[in-house]
């Protein structure tokens, strides 16, 4: 997939994030930095590159998608939802780890916006093969007229599949020419969804919190010239996440 | 249509206007730039609306835009052929596949759009 490697941040904030938060809380972070990202406050040329986890297991469902036939649905009931800014179908947020990215301008990044897709997985891509998973593109698309409520059961090119089990799936929320990333990479099956297969449960390999550092610096890497990595929220960029949503 | 007789504004929204009444839609180059339309939500008629203030939704595959209001004013009619199927908007967006009517509540607004022209010249400054 052929990319401009002249395509590039300044700079990207790693925030690695100390603490599971709740699912709200996660959300309300991600909404305050795609608001803040059409502000002058927003740090010039610059993307933010969120990791973080949950602290309870939680189903985060996509933008469009109908709260009512999710929540009928008994598997979902004693589990807490929220509803995600960016689209595509439901992600059960359970031995996971969740990413998201936002950048004020994309045409910094990628000459056109779903191209950021391979631009982030292809690092992670790399990664996971160095230390012998075979991770690659499903390469192909196949949408199905009633496409399943959960994410790692949509087919997409840009997904992350090992043999046929996808792995990781990312969407996007586009605004005002800003646009927020979330992705999700799954490490190992919860009870929850046990035909949802993650990375230990089909190579056997542990993954550990090395390792996922490496992937978060490898993919910010991929995006920008320079990386900072927080290891909490710095008091410079704190206030982006006190940015009122707004509908505009 | 003719597409040099509309207005446009830089987040790719088109206004056709009659009269005091404004014809909103989405460009061929916004559809480019989703691909792959699955969904549109669109305001319901009688709701009022700022310039910029977010008039719409666009799921593509897996990604969300939000369309913009071009003008203030009135919603007074949605595409009844819009919805679940995004076909018309795909195939046809300055003609089948408009998004809604609107009446406006200050012209001076279209000083603000840009002419097909500018607007072409906005869109390659984004593409490069």
């Amino acid at each position: 997939m052929a990319m401009d490697p002249m395509r590039q941040l300044e700079r990207c904030h790693l925030i690695l994030e100390p603490q599971p938060l709740s699912g709200f809380e996660n959300m309300r972070r991600d909404a305050s930095l795609l608001s803040a990202a059409a502000t002058s406050q927003w740090p010039e040329q610059a993307g933010i590159l969120r990791l973080y986890a949950w602290k309870e297991p939680t189903l985060s469902i996509g933008y469009f998608q109908k709260l009512e036939a999710i929540v009928a649905t008994p598997r979902w009931q004693s589990l807490p939802v929220v509803r995600r800014l960016s689209g595509g179908g439901a992600i059960l947020h359970d031995r996971e780890w969740t990413y998201s990215l936002t950048v004020p301008h994309w045409p910094q990044l990628v000459e056109r916006p779903h191209e950021l897709y391979a631009r982030i997985h292809q690092p992670i891509v790399g990664v996971l093969n160095s230390i012998g998973i075979p991770a690659q593109f499903r390469g192909v698309t196949n949408h199905l007229p009633l496409e399943p409520d959960l994410c790692f059961l949509r087919s997409d090119e840009n997904d992350l599949v090992i043999g046929h089990q996808k792995i990781l799936g990312s969407a996007q929320r586009r605004r005002k020419g800003s646009l927020l990333q979330h992705g999700s990479l799954i490490l190992s099956s919860s009870p929850v969804t046990p035909e949802i297969h993650g990375i230990s449960d089909i190579y056997g390999t542990a993954i550990n919190e090395s390792l996922r550092l490496e992937l978060a610096t490898k993919i910010a890497s991929n995006i920008s010239q320079q990386v900072h990595i927080h290891n909490d929220w710095p008091a410079e960029l704190s206030s982006l996440l006190n940015e009122a949503e707004t509908s505009a | 249509m003719d597409l040099a007789a509309l207005k446009y504004a830089k987040t790719h929204e088109w206004v056709a206007i009659e009269g005091d009444v404004a014809t909103v839609g989405i460009t061929d180059f916004a559809v480019q730039l989703l691909s792959d339309l699955v969904y549109i939500d669109l305001p319901k008629p009688g709701k009022a609306l700022k310039v910029g203030e977010s008039c719409g939704e666009v799921e593509s595959v897996k990604a969300v835009s939000d369309v913009y209001a071009p003008l203030a004013g009135v919603v007074t009619e949605t595409n009844p052929n819009l919805g679940d199927n995004t076909e018309p908007l795909s195939s046809d967006p300055f003609g089948n596949g408009w998004l809604i009517k609107m009446k406006v509540s200050d012209l001076s607004g279209l000083d603000q759009l840009l002419d097909r022209a500018s607007y072409e010249k906005h869109c390659e400054s984004e593409a490069h």
